[in-house]
């Protein structure tokens, strides 16, 4: 029965057409919006701010680091996880994300942390979307080894 | 006092932090006035005044505001500030500052009963107390504050109320009130007390036959819903998902859109008057904090943090049934769930079996980056935000409204464009207009008294001088009287001068 349900589900997730798709987000937007927003940000701020406060708080390092966050997050949107995976995927996904914790399965922990740097540094989205799809079915295996 | 002073201490700085942060320059940032506090803000004059709102109903139960019915609690609430400071920006914005402040009390009991953990409760209401999400709509009148005010005293005063009916009363009098709070609460109240029920219903039954109590205050709070139910409509139809092209598909992506890392940590909500741009609605430190918060919560065996964790789900409930999403005024349903997630994900490092200086050392990079985050906020904030989206405020109406107070009796007409839209409100409100007066000339808000607001032109009717405020595209007079300009330095209105 749990090996049925694993098939079937597997299916499921395989088969969800992974049309999702991230916004160009990478090395060369990062480094391309430092510029406009140092500029922005500190006309903002004025030439009567103390110029050490001004650069404290608008510089390159700050303003890359808010670059890669943003890119870096948009590969745990739940949206994007969701049009990759399906509804009943992205249950199992997030299971999966437990149980590797739980577990201390720390190799699969660093591969699931290191995936959003592939875009980032303008590699192709597939192998994040074969990834997700991966990690939704052995969540769904963690998941249907529980049931008794 | 003494005692009560040292047991509290940090809890009491962090309430002088929270109504610190609340009260300071509250009138003047955000930039001015939305056109929704004015109109709230003259509906509570005009009843205070005279027992009615601009369009003349007597103690209203739904307000009338721009072609939509909200609930009218929170014009009533407004009413003794009003009375206290004025029509004007103090007036208008103190409850929700007040009601914003007591919320981080209120969240500090709640933790503090649930978990019985001091410490996560102190953290849990720190958080809330500097939360950019929070404080985004606790400087601002808007009806979802309170609804998470009472919302939050009634959980509070349920999780008190152990064969206590007073206290059970008093809970079902706040999610009453907490129901007619918001538009968007007619779907929170009932999706939370489902989820009460479930996690407590044996709290809950045990009251047994005296449920009848309880029960009829809620069928009463009821009431003001079914009586205006039409009316209470509108706003469902003009922003409900039942609207789109595909309702579940569009449910589903809202849902999820809620949780997206980049609307909690680094871009927050698209619409200017919801969040500082450059911040998400939550700080980027607390992003390591909640997940081992989720952690700390998932693997706990109790009741507690089941119900914490069942609030965080159900909480993207609400906003997800309207478009756009994600929404940062309908999703505060989700405070103070954020702030007490992290506060246990603090926790866990404050009492992490780390060797050496590790640990010193994670909670000085911890820190460090939380300091930096924190003062970049209130920069933002304070220098930033009024400048960059002084145009999401309105900002400019009340320049214009003050100068042509100032000589309006120098003429027969004053014509004032809609451009930037409801220019009626702004002259009510600013004007400080008597009520009384303005009631029978309501039906149309084309013009009242001498005043005529027109769309792409405007044609002169009355013999006489006439004053004519234009948006600084719009073609006007050649006397110019004055400019009314932004506070970012743009020209927002010309007030010109005709005989013609």
């Amino acid at each position: 029965m749990k090996i049925f349900l694993l098939i079937i589900f597997s299916a499921v997730i395989i088969s969800v057409r992974a049309n999702a798709s991230l916004p160009i987000c990478n090395l060369d937007t990062a480094k391309q919006a430092i510029p406009p927003r140092i500029f922005a940000e500190q006309t903002i701020d004025g030439r009567d701010q103390n110029i050490t406060l001004t650069r404290f708080l608008h510089n390159k390092i700050g303003i890359y680091a808010s670059e890669f966050s943003r890119c870096y997050a948009n590969v745990f949107d739940p949206n994007f996880i969701y049009h990759t995976v399906g509804i009943v995927g992205i249950i199992t996904w997030l299971y999966f994300v437990y149980q590797i914790i739980q577990r201390k399965y720390y190799f699969l922990l660093i591969v699931l942390l290191a995936l959003p740097l592939l875009p980032f540094l303008k590699f192709s989205l597939l192998p994040i979307l074969f990834a997700y799809k991966l990690f939704a079915i052995i969540g769904l295996g963690f998941l249907l080894s529980k049931l008794k | 006092m003494k005692s009560f002073l040292t047991k509290n201490v940090f809890l009491i700085i962090i309430m002088v932090i929270a109504a610190a942060l609340r009260f300071y320059q509250f009138g003047q940032d955000h930039p001015s006035l939305f056109v929704d506090e004015v109109s709230n803000g003259y509906n509570a004059y005009s009843i205070l005044k005279t027992g009615r709102d601009e369009y003349g109903n007597f103690l209203p139960l739904v307000i009338r505001s721009f072609g939509d019915y909200n609930p009218a609690l929170s014009a009533y609430l407004l009413i003794p500030s009003i009375a206290v400071f004025g029509l004007n920006e103090s007036g208008v914005r103190f409850p929700s500052a007040l009601l914003g402040t007591l919320t981080v009390l209120l969240t500090y009991f709640l933790v503090l009963k649930l978990l019985r953990n001091n410490k996560i409760a102190l953290f849990s209401s720190f958080f809330l107390a500097i939360s950019p999400w929070h404080l985004q709509f606790s400087r601002y009148d808007h009806e979802a504050n309170f609804m998470v005010f009472f919302g939050v005293l009634g959980i509070v005063l349920f999780l008190h109320s152990s064969k206590n009916l007073r206290l059970l009363i008093a809970s079902t009098l706040s999610f009453g009130l907490a129901l007619n709070s918001y538009q968007g609460a007619k779907i929170w109240i009932p999706v939370l007390l489902t989820v009460i029920f479930l996690f407590y219903h044996k709290e809950v039954l045990a009251f047994r036959h005296k449920l009848v109590y309880p029960f009829i205050i809620l069928l009463i709070f009821c009431f003001p819903i079914i009586l205006n139910f039409k009316s209470s409509l509108i706003r469902g139809q003009s922003v409900g998902i039942l609207g789109t092209q595909k309702p579940l598909e569009t449910f589903i992506t809202g849902y999820l859109s809620h949780y997206n890392p980049n609307f909690l940590f680094t871009s927050g909500d698209n619409i200017g008057r919801h969040s500082v741009p450059g911040m998400g609605e939550l700080y980027i430190f607390e992003a390591p904090l909640i997940v081992l918060g989720l952690l700390f919560l998932v693997r706990q065996k109790t009741r507690a943090p089941k119900f914490l964790l069942a609030w965080l789900l159900v909480a993207a409930i609400p906003p997800a049934t309207a478009v756009p999403t994600p929404h940062a005024l309908r999703g505060l349903t989700f405070i103070p769930i954020w702030s007490i997630v992290a506060a246990c994900g603090a926790s866990v490092i404050f009492s992490a079996k780390i060797k050496g200086g590790a640990k010193k050392g994670l909670v000085f990079i911890l820190a460090a980056v939380a300091f930096y985050n924190i003062v970049t906020y209130f920069h933002l904030y304070y220098k930033h935000y009024p400048k960059e989206k002084a145009p999401d405020w309105s900002d400019g109406y009340k320049e214009m409204v003050q100068a042509v107070d100032k000589i309006k009796d120098g003429y027969s007409s004053i014509a004032i464009s809609s451009y930037y839209g409801h220019p009626y409100i702004f002259t009510l409100f600013y004007g400080k207009y008597d009520p009384v007066k303005y009631q029978p000339q309501s039906a149309d808000q084309t013009k009242f008294d001498k005043f005529e607001f027109f769309g792409p032109s405007w044609k002169k009717t009355k013999p006489g001088k006439a004053l004519v405020v234009t948006p600084e595209w719009q073609a006007h007079p050649d006397k110019v009287l004055k400019q009314i300009y932004s506070i970012n330095g743009d020209l927002r209105f010309n007030i010109s001068e005709t005989e013609q």
